[in-house]
């Protein structure tokens, strides 16, 4: 079975992506970008679902340094981000991130499909 | 508490049923009462340092779980303030503070109403 990370600060968002996913995967979660760069360093997940809104550091610094470790870059990352507006997809695509979903997560087809088609 | 209250939306926590069952309810219902009197700490104390940063990132993340739970007064308040944080908008703040705490007390004992009802 692949491995999700989750990387989000919110109990709910991480529970909920849990209980959506893990009949699928096997999740891992992490409460701050700095927890999850340390750990992928020691295990490298197949995809990651990394929140924009972190404290210490952010999701898009999170996802900088995710693109400039040769061990990591390849991975696909999907933004999980409340910010997200309409236009807000090319923004995403050009910092780097693979695919975005809006939070709340009120449909949870729309996340099981984007993860899906990145790791088919 | 009034069941037509205009505060929040029923269906979101029959949502989260459909997605996870009553476990998954109560769950969430647990996880926002535990976060959310530590936001609303973090709020109060970020507004008296005028730490803006920290108040953004607090009520970006009660906006968030507001949404799980259907406190939808409480979560257009939370972008409000995400937004006047954002800006910098102290005065503007202050006016809200009140009305937020007001809020919160709402959501919390509607939310620990509607645990009674999904453990029968």
């Amino acid at each position: 079975m692949k491995t999700v990370a989750v990387v989000e600060d919110n109990a709910d968002n991480r529970l909920l992506a849990r209980v959506i996913l893990e009949d699928f995967y096997v999740i891992t979660e992490y409460e701050t970008g700095v927890q999850a760069l340390v750990e992928f360093e020691k295990e490298k997940p197949d995809l990651i679902l990394l929140d924009i809104s972190l404290p210490e550091m952010d999701g898009t610094e999170v996802l900088k340094r995710i693109r400039a470790d040769d061990r990591l870059k390849a991975i696909p990352v999907i933004a999980l981000t409340a910010h997200a507006m309409a236009d807000d997809r090319e923004k995403f695509f050009k910092m780097g991130f693979d695919d975005y979903i809006s939070k709340p997560i009120i449909d949870e087809n729309i996340l099981i499909q984007a993860i899906h088609k990145l790791l088919a | 508490m009034d069941d037509n209250n205009q505060s929040f939306d029923k269906t979101a926590l029959e949502n989260l049923r459909r997605m996870g069952g009553k476990k998954l309810v109560l769950e969430i219902l647990q996880i926002f009462r535990t976060q959310t009197r530590q936001r609303l700490s973090e709020i109060m104390t970020a507004h008296q340092n005028r730490d803006f940063e920290t108040l953004e990132r607090s009520a970006h993340s009660l906006k968030s779980s507001s949404a799980y739970v259907g406190a939808t007064e409480l979560r257009a308040l939370c972008e409000r303030m995400e937004g006047l944080a954002e800006e910098k908008q102290g005065l503007e703040l202050l006016s809200l503070l009140k009305p937020f705490e007001m809020r919160v007390e709402e959501a919390l004992q509607y939310t620990e109403e509607r645990e009674g009802d999904y453990r029968k």
